[in-house]
């Protein structure tokens, strides 16, 4: 699968051959990651969403009328 | 009934007779073999009997009555259906409005305070001026009385009736539920409500509902209490949008959705991070895995047989 030159066998020169490298690079991974993956998300869910969030509320601000 | 039995034979036989060529006349002749072999004739029995519990168990699955279930409600294309759809909130702040003008005076909202309409469909001052407009009655002052004051933030929406006694009193015997959890509360809740609502139409010929009923296809039933209570022009909206009889009904069923389930929106964005995320370590997990053993399922095996 992973022959000399493969990305992988690049991945795991760099990264696995020490575990704490490893560990290191899961735990940094992970912060930025999730930073990286909430952003990426959120706007995946703003671009669908267009007009449904509370703050496109045309009548915002102004009080309900009570009949 | 003898069909499940018949099918299970002859799969055995294609399983285990290498001629696949003349299934029917082995399968005839499978019949009288089976019965001659003792322990194959037990089996056969066995497999027979489960043929056909799982056959008997077909007919009864699906025969939902109408008149226990009511008529199945269609499915309406709501616009928080699908993984990363969130609620439609100016939709939300209209359907609370029908259900502060037109049901609040029978259905309760017991859960529902209104510091939770803030930042979904109302901003801190218009929900705050909303619970001004009400009066709560508070625990003992200092002279050990109750007292009554204008309402807060944190104060519970108003409840028509003091309990469910001088509910089903003021309603001729039926209890108005309390609708916050209600679209959880039925079985596929939004579309039943919404269908409920507009589903009110004069009975069929030779039905007749009592006076004080009324003919709802979509009630388990047929007769429920309440009256058609969406018409066009009932509200009138601030946003000018028109209120149609559906139009007030999809607003309503959404508030009333946002009310069961107000952590929808998070849940499918935590949803959806998550399973990526868990995704791609399924990926790493995967590759780990396959690097550790990699050391084992490449050795070799040398078996040095002396004779």
């Amino acid at each position: 699968m992973a022959n000399q030159k493969g990305a992988l066998e690049g991945f795991y020169r760099l990264i696995m051959r020490r575990n704490s490298v490893y560990v290191s690079f899961i735990i940094a991974g992970a912060f930025f990651g999730e930073r990286a993956v909430d952003y990426g998300v959120h706007k995946l869910w703003e671009s669908k969403n267009i007009g449904k969030r509370y703050e496109d509320i045309s009548v915002l601000g102004q009080r309900p009328v009570e009949e | 009934m003898v069909g499940g039995g018949v099918i299970q034979q002859i799969l055995r036989r294609k399983l285990h007779s290498p001629s696949l060529a003349t299934p029917v006349r082995s399968w005839l002749s499978s019949k009288t073999a089976h019965v001659d072999a003792g322990s194959s004739g037990v089996r056969a029995f066995a497999l027979l009997g489960a043929g056909v519990t799982g056959l008997l168990s077909f007919s009864t699955v699906a025969s939902a009555d109408e008149a226990e279930h009511g008529l199945a409600c269609p499915d309406y294309p709501w616009p928080h259906d699908g993984i990363l759809s969130s609620y439609d909130h100016a939709s939300i702040r209209r359907g609370h409005q029908v259900y502060q003008q037109v049901c609040a005076s029978c259905h309760s909202m017991s859960l529902i305070s209104y510091r939770d309409l803030v930042g979904v469909a109302y901003t801190e001052e218009e929900a705050k001026a909303m619970a001004a407009e009400i009066e709560v009655v508070d625990g003992p002052n200092d002279e050990g009385e109750m007292f009554t004051r204008p309402g807060k933030l944190s104060d519970r929406l108003p409840q028509p009736y003091a309990n469910e006694s001088a509910a089903r009193f003021a309603n001729g015997g039926a209890y108005p539920p309390d609708l916050s959890l209600i679209t959880k509360a039925r079985h596929n809740g939004q579309n039943y409500v919404f269908a409920l609502l507009t589903g009110y139409r004069d009975p069929p010929a030779g039905i007749s509902i009592r006076e004080g009923l009324h003919y709802n296809p979509y009630f388990p039933g047929g007769a429920i209490a309440m009256p058609k209570m969406l018409n066009d022009e009932a509200v009138e909206y601030e946003d000018g949008v028109p209120a149609t009889e559906a139009q007030m009904g999809k607003d309503v069923v959404s508030f009333l959705s946002w009310a069961a389930e107000p952590e929808m929106e998070e849940r499918k964005l935590m949803g959806f991070k998550w399973i990526f995320l868990l995704s791609l370590a399924l990926l790493q997990a995967a590759y780990y895995r396959r690097l550790k053993w990699s050391v084992l399922k490449s050795r070799k095996l040398v078996l040095d047989v002396v004779n």
